[in-house]
């Protein structure tokens, strides 16, 4: 693969596995196995895990797209004053915010979510994001994909063997 | 070459368990090549950090009388490690200007580095990383330029190419350089010596 692709896949990582898991979402839940799926557990803990995921997938997209000006930030500081570089973070905070809001106009994820489940699962998402964070900065970079991944993983075996088990 | 006060710090002082710089007064003139000496921990690091406008002092102030831009090096250089040498080098350009190749490959051909290199700078070695943290500090004509053990992790001929680096850069173009460094460094011709002690800097020589 040519390596500016390469770099752009890693790049967008975890926006395209929040894509990715929206596709699944969309199949799964409108289909049969859903019905299978959610009787087979609390009420609605499938959509608040679901959601979650795709939250903490984004938050990392969120990160991410800040994460180099943080590494260099001693490098950027020498250059350009404070304000500067407080746009510079707000700037690409809403153009991160504007890419993920485009994608909910096509893949929608709060749908089947009351406002009452939105607000726990910002509660537990924000506890998993800083865990999560605080976690990344023992382990590095390349581990954080590995644990965001390995919870998605978790998620899939959990879905599949209570499907199994109905 | 006409000797003026470029930069001045005013009663800086700076703490953190202890205190590491104490009322610090140090002038610095246009064209001054200067080294600074001291103990580890002694707050060399400090006191580039605080005059790069990276850290804030406790008390004090750094007053600059002349327009200046600043290149520093300072401890270990920090990239986005994903990304090749020359995405990070047009990265930190493109904050104030637009990026020309041609000013930086100069560089990267002087210190042996291959600015094409699609080698992401996470594989770099010390040597490398510290090369480039070298060429990010001069790349963009800056002519108030600092540099923290900068040989470190350079090999022999590396630290020559550093030293005729410096000696252009202040010598024949007129810019002024701080240098702290233990060694490494024999090869310069500072017209101040400095040695830091107790939060304080004392002027061994001056040419």
């Amino acid at each position: 693969m040519e390596n500016s692709l390469k770099n752009h896949i890693y790049k967008y990582r975890f926006l395209l596995l929040a894509v990715l898991i929206k596709i699944i979402g969309a199949v799964t839940f409108s289909g049969f196995s859903y019905y299978k799926i959610i009787f087979s557990m609390p009420a609605r803990l499938i959509e608040q895990v679901y959601a979650l995921t795709i939250c903490i997938s984004e938050s990392y997209f969120l990160i991410d797209v800040l994460l180099d000006y943080f590494q260099m930030e001693n490098e950027i500081k020498v250059r350009i004053n404070k304000n500067r570089l407080y746009r510079i973070y707000f700037k690409k905070t809403c153009l991160a915010f504007g890419t993920i809001v485009l994608i909910q106009l096509f893949l929608g994820y709060f749908q089947p979510l009351t406002s009452q489940t939105v607000f726990f699962i910002f509660l537990y998402y924000l506890l998993t994001v800083f865990a999560f964070w605080k976690l990344t900065t023992f382990f590095g970079r390349k581990q954080e994909t590995i644990l965001l991944f390995s919870h998605v993983a978790c998620e899939a075996v959990i879905r599949v063997c209570f499907a199994a088990i109905m | 070459m006409s000797q003026k006060i470029m930069m001045e710090t005013k009663k800086l002082n700076k703490s953190f368990h202890f205190p590491v710089i104490k009322d610090l007064d140090f002038t610095v003139q246009r064209g001054d090549l200067i080294l600074i000496q001291g103990a580890n921990g002694c707050g060399k690091s400090t006191l580039l950090k605080i005059i790069s406008g990276i850290m804030k002092p406790d008390q004090g102030e750094v007053v600059f009388y002349e327009p200046y831009k600043i290149g520093a090096l300072i401890e270990n250089p920090n990239f986005i490690e994903n990304e090749t040498a020359l995405y990070n080098m047009k990265f930190l350009i493109e904050l104030t200007t637009t990026f020309d190749i041609g000013s930086v490959q100069k560089y990267f051909e002087m210190f042996n580095l291959n600015i094409r290199d699609k080698t992401r700078v996470k594989k770099y070695s010390v040597g490398m990383r510290q090369k480039l943290g070298i060429i990010q500090a001069v790349m963009e004509d800056q002519n108030f330029i600092l540099f923290d053990e900068p040989t470190r992790g350079l090999d022999r001929a590396s630290v020559a190419v550093f030293e005729n680096l410096i000696h252009t850069l202040n010598k024949i173009e007129g810019k002024t350089c701080i240098i702290c460094a233990h060694d490494g460094v024999q090869g310069i011709k500072f017209n101040r010596i400095l040695e830091m002690d107790d939060g304080k800097l004392i002027e061994e020589s001056y040419l």
